[in-house]
C-alpha cells in the first residue's frame, strides 16, 4: 500500500480548518435548521388568524391531507389533495421519461463529436440553463397562446392546460439531463464501440448492451435532478397550466399563501421532502452493481 | 457494412437526429423571443413589422426600474459573501473525508438537491418563528444560502486543479497554516472567486419562487414583478423584458467563457 502523507487526510492542507465555519454555520441555521422547524410546523395547530402556528402537537394537518370529515363526523379518504399530490408524481414521471428519450441521445451525439465542437454544443445546451426560468417560460406562452406562433400555424391551442405544463417543464429541465449524462458519455472509449461493430453488433445492439450500461451513472443523476424539481415546480405550472390542473408546488404555495394553513403547507413539503429522499436513496451509485 | 469505412456517430440509431431536434427544441422558443421584442404590433404574438419601440417604453417603467435596483441590492452582497462563505468552506474542509465534515458539507450543500419550495417554505417558517421581519436582511440571508453550493463549485474544481505538493511542501518548510491560506492558496483562487462571484450573483438576481416566500412589500424583486407581469399574459412590453432576460445573461456567459478560454491559452503557451 502506498503510504499516505500526513496532511493528506487533514482538512488543513490548503488553510486553516477554521475558516470553514461561516459556512457550517449558514449550513445548520439556515439549511438544516429551516428542514426541521417545517417537520414541526406539520405536527401543529393552525394559528388563529390564519397565518403562523399555535404550539400545540396534533396530527391535524396529516389527517387533513389524506382525510376528510364529512358533517355527521365520518371520515373517508380526501380525494383532492390525494389526486394533487399523484397527478404531480405523474407529470413528474412523465416529464423525466420524455427528458430521458430526447437527453440521452442528445448526450451521446455531443460526446462523440470533435472535443472543440463538443465544447460548443455543450455551451449551447448551458446557455438556456442560465437565462432566468420566468423568461423561458414566458417564451412557451407566446407559442402556445391563444392567436400565438402555434395557433397561427393551425396547433391547437395549448396555454392553460396540462400540455403547456408538460411542454414547460420538459424545456426547463432537458438541459438537466444532458449534462451528467453528457458527463459520462464523454469518457466513453469510441474503440471498444468501433470493436464491437466490427465484431458484426448492430447499431441498437451496441447501444443497449455498450454505452447504455457504460453511462448508467449519469443516467441515474439526469433521473434524480429531473425528477425532483419537477415534482416541487412551481413557475411553470402556475404561468402555463391555469388553474384547472393544481400540483403539490402550486398547493403548498397557497396553504401558506391565501389559504394560510401553514400546518397543512409544511406537511405537504415534509411529503415532498420525504419523497425527495426516496428518489435520492433509489439513485445513489450501487457500487455492488455490475454491467 | 464496408470495413474501411472509418466508424461515426451515424452507425449509433436515431442519436444524431434527435440531437439535432432537441438543439433546435432549445433555441426555438428563445429566438421566437427575440423576434418578437422587436415586433412593431400592439399584438403581442402577431408580426407587424420591425420596430425597438418597445425597447424605449420599458425605461419608462418605474416599477420595473426599481424592482432591478432592489435585486441588485440584493445580487450584489450576496455573490461577495457566498464567494467568501463558499471559499472558506472549500478551503478549510481540504481533502478532509472525516463522517462529521462529509455531513457538513453535504448540509450546505442540501439547496443544489432539495426542491426550492421545501427549503423556500422552511426559510418563512424559520424566519417566522424567531420574529425576523421579512426584509431586506430575511431576503439576503436567504438569498446567500441559495449561492453558497454554487459558488462552491468553482473553488472546488480550482483547489482540486493543483498539485498538493505546493501546499504540503510549504508546511514541511515550517508554514503556519494560515500563511499556507494567505500566501498560495488565496493568491490562486482569484480567478476562481471571481466566477465564483458571478455565479452568485446571476442565481440571486434570477431566483423567483425563495424571493417570493421571503420578501416583504418593500423587498419586491424583478422577478417577483415579471411574474406578476406574466400572470397577465404575453404583451409587447414583456417581449422586450424577456429578451433582454435572455440577452444580458447569454452575453455575460460567452464574454467569461472567452475570457477564460484565452487565458488558457495563453497560459498555456507560457509553459511551453
Amino acid at each position: 500500500m502506498k503510504p499516505r502523507s500526513t496532511t493528506e487526510k487533514e482538512p488543513g492542507i490548503y488553510g486553516p480548518g477554521l475558516v470553514s465555519l461561516p459556512a457550517y454555520i449558514t449550513g445548520i441555521l439556515l439549511v438544516g435548521l429551516p428542514l426541521i422547524v417545517v417537520i414541526v410546523f406539520s405536527f401543529l395547530q393552525r394559528g388563529e388568524f390564519g397565518s403562523g402556528v399555535i404550539h400545540k402537537f396534533t396530527l391535524d394537518a396529516y389527517r387533513t391531507v389524506f382525510y376528510e370529515t364529512d358533517l355527521m363526523g365520518n371520515q373517508s379518504l380526501n380525494f383532492s389533495f390525494l389526486k394533487i399530490i399523484l397527478r404531480s408524481i405523474l407529470l413528474a414521471f412523465t416529464v423525466t421519461i420524455i427528458c430521458l428519450i430526447v437527453g440521452i441521445p442528445t448526450a451521446i451525439w455531443i460526446a462523440l463529436q470533435k472535443k472543440t465542437t463538443q465544447r460548443i454544443l455543450i455551451v449551447l445546451v448551458t446557455i438556456p440553463f442560465w437565462i432566468n426560468v420566468l423568461a423561458r417560460t414566458y417564451a412557451w406562452m407566446l407559442l402556445l397562446a391563444d392567436g400565438g406562433l402555434f395557433n397561427q400555424f393551425g396547433a391547437p391551442v395549448l396555454l392553460y392546460t396540462s400540455w403547456a405544463t408538460f411542454i414547460g417543464l420538459t424545456y426547463a429541465f432537458l438541459p438537466f439531463m444532458v449534462l451528467p449524462i453528457y458527463a459520462s458519455a464523454e469518457k466513453l472509449d469510441k474503440n471498444i464501440l468501433e470493436a464491437a461493430f466490427d465484431l458484426g453488433a448492430s447499431g441498437w445492439r451496441v447501444l443497449i448492451r455498450i454505452v447504455i450500461p457504460m453511462i448508467r451513472f449519469g443516467i441515474f443523476a439526469g433521473i434524480a435532478i429531473v425528477f425532483i424539481p419537477a415534482l416541487g415546480a412551481y413557475v411553470q405550472p402556475s404561468l402555463l397550466g391555469g388553474n384547472k390542473s393544481m400540483l403539490i408546488g402550486s398547493l403548498i404555495n397557497d396553504q401558506f399563501g391565501e389559504s394560510r394553513n401553514w400546518p397543512v403547507g409544511s406537511a405537504l413539503a415534509v411529503l415532498l421532502l420525504a419523497m425527495t429522499g426516496v428518489i435520492l436513496l433509489a439513485t445513489r451509485r450501487r457500487k455492488l452493481e455490475f454491467v | 457494412m464496408t470495413k474501411q469505412k472509418s466508424w461515426s456517430v451515424s452507425h449509433l440509431p436515431l442519436i444524431k437526429p434527435i440531437g439535432i431536434a432537441s438543439l433546435l427544441f432549445l433555441y426555438l422558443p428563445l429566438f421566437t423571443v427575440l423576434i418578437f421584442s422587436f415586433n412593431r404590433s400592439e399584438d403581442a404574438t402577431t408580426w407587424g413589422g420591425f420596430s425597438t419601440r418597445w425597447y424605449s417604453t420599458i425605461l419608462d417603467n418605474t416599477d420595473l426600474i426599481r424592482s432591478a435596483k432592489v435585486s441588485l441590492s440584493i445580487a450584489i452582497p450576496c455573490a461577495i459573501i457566498a464567494a467568501l462563505i463558499a471559499t472558506g468552506l472549500a478551503v478549510g474542509i481540504g481533502r478532509a473525508t472525516g463522517k462529521v465534515q462529509n455531513f457538513l458539507r453535504a448540509l450546505v450543500n442540501a439547496p443544489l438537491v432539495l426542491p426550492e419550495i421545501v427549503t423556500a417554505v422552511g426559510t418563512l417558517a424559520l424566519f417566522s418563528l424567531v420574529g425576523l421581519p421579512l426584509r431586506y436582511s430575511s431576503l439576503l440571508f436567504a438569498h446567500i444560502v441559495m449561492c453558497v453550493p454554487f459558488a462552491f463549485l468553482p473553488i472546488r474544481s480550482r483547489l482540486r486543479d493543483f498539485d498538493e505538493n505546493i501546499f504540503e511542501a510549504a508546511r514541511d518548510l515550517g508554514a503556519s497554516s494560515t500563511r499556507v491560506m494567505m500566501k498560495i492558496t488565496v493568491p490562486l483562487l482569484v480567478p476562481a472567486l471571481l466566477s465564483s462571484g458571478l455565479l452568485s450573483f446571476i442565481i440571486s438576481m434570477d431566483d423567483f419562487l425563495t424571493s417570493l416566500f421571503v420578501s416583504g412589500p418593500e423587498t419586491t424583486t424583478l422577478p417577483i414583478y415579471i411574474f406578476g407581469l406574466l400572470k397577465l399574459g404575453a404583451s409587447p412590453e414583456v417581449n422586450v423584458i424577456a429578451a433582454l432576460l435572455l440577452i444580458i445573461p447569454t452575453l455575460g456567459l460567452l464574454v467569461g467563457i472567452t475570457w477564460t478560454a484565452t487565458r488558457r491559452r495563453s497560459n498555456e503557451a507560457r509553459n511551453k
